[in-house]
């Protein structure tokens, strides 16, 4: 890459720096480039070939949270643009079949995400509030636990596994300050997530709807 | 009494009479307990059996390999009442396996069902045996094919009301 290049390059980049204090006004949040954001609420996960096949084995389904958590940091890079680590836990299942002699069988597992996110918002004049849409990537971490007896003994033992598998996150949503460092967060979209599979070849999908809302903090830096 | 009496003392009833369960009649219903290469709850009477896993690496069935192949265990439990039978089988149709209970002991079989659930299907009946089913009563899972005949769970069990 000749000199004129790199130069250019650092040019393009001062100038797309140097258009945020213009308008700074107008900026999310007073140009606060960082930000916390926890937020609960609930998903929708279907019945896939997975969960089929435990009911063909017998297995009745006991538990299967709704609920949803999602914590995030995010470090603003430009005016409208931001990415984020962000941990979000997701579908959460207890199975039990009677063992006919002693306690039941119990196979439960949970998944839980850990994702890269770019986020594209628009503020609005004033900067008190914000929309944006986001995408993130990153691995779906799934333990599950299966008890069970395997002898006559009457204690059951407890197979746990690690499924390391990948997902996929969209999300739309909304953020409006509620002081200088506190913000009330809205969002809702869909997961992709494919996590435990069995013997069989039946996969199941630990992602599904969600829609979650809570709160944000906004602290350092001003662009 | 009238009606509302009865409406009030019903429900008073059904609390302290206990809550509903269920007695099972077969031990390890669901093949998952192996004493070395045999079952340790199940008696081979004929041919061979081998431990196979199923959905999950520990989770097991029971494979009757070639033919003829006889399984059987002696009740647990009496079952007089109505008694029901829940089978979940990969069993191909030319493997020709039925489901026998010999009530009493006596070697005559007194009720016999054929299977043919491929995919890990599940089969259930229902049946009132009588008096003679005592816990001498014998299951049986017959094999006279060739067929692929894997059993993931046979159970048995009797309805009851805890307190009653």
């Amino acid at each position: 890459m000749h000199f004129k290049h790199i130069l250019a390059i650092a040019i393009a980049l001062t100038c797309l720096r140097g258009a945020a204090p213009v308008l700074a006004d107008d900026d999310f949040a007073d140009g606060q480039s960082w930000g916390l954001e926890f937020g609960f609420g609930g998903g929708w996960t279907t019945d896939t070939a997975y969960t089929r096949t435990l009911e063909n084995f017998g297995y009745v389904r006991d538990r299967h949270s709704r609920y949803r958590m999602s914590l995030a940091v995010e470090k603003t890079l430009f005016r409208y643009f931001s990415v984020l680590l962000q941990t979000n836990l997701l579908d959460h299942q207890r199975w039990d079949r009677s063992s006919g002699i002693g306690p039941d069988d119990r196979f439960e597992w949970g998944t839980w995400t850990l994702d890269v996110h770019a986020r594209a918002f628009m503020p609005t004049p004033g900067g008190r509030f914000r929309g944006y849409v986001q995408f993130g990537i990153g691995p779906a971490f799934t333990p599950s636990r299966l008890y069970t007896r395997t002898s006559a003994a009457p204690t059951q033992s407890k197979y746990k596994e690690l499924k390391v598998s990948y997902n996929l996150m969209g999300l739309v949503g909304g953020e409006v300050m509620m002081g200088e460092h506190v913000g009330f967060l809205f969002q809702g979209g869909y997961v992709f997530a494919p996590s435990l599979e069995n013997r069989l070849g039946d996969r199941h999908q630990s992602g599904g709807g969600l829609l979650i809302a809570g709160l944000s903090g906004r602290f350092g830096r001003r662009l | 009494m009238n009606r509302i009496t009865y409406l009030f003392i019903l429900p008073v009833l059904l609390a302290t009479m206990g809550s509903y369960c269920e007695v099972d009649v077969i031990d390890d219903p669901g093949f998952q307990f192996w004493c070395g290469e045999t079952l340790c709850a199940w008696t081979v009477e004929q041919g061979a059996v081998r431990k196979v896993q199923t959905w999950h690496e520990h989770d097991y069935a029971v494979e009757l390999v070639g033919s003829p192949v006889v399984i059987s265990q002696k009740a647990a439990e009496g079952f007089s009442s109505c008694v029901r039978i829940e089978l979940i089988a990969d069993v191909e149709t030319s493997a020709m396996v039925t489901v026998e209970i010999d009530y009493g002991g006596d070697g005559s079989v007194d009720w016999t069902s054929p299977v043919s659930r491929e995919g890990y299907r599940s089969l259930s009946w229902e049946i009132r045996p009588g008096s003679e089913a005592n816990s001498d009563s014998v299951f049986i899972v017959r094999k006279s094919g060739e067929g692929r005949a894997v059993l993931t769970q046979l159970r048995a069990y009797e309805r009851c009301y805890g307190g009653m």
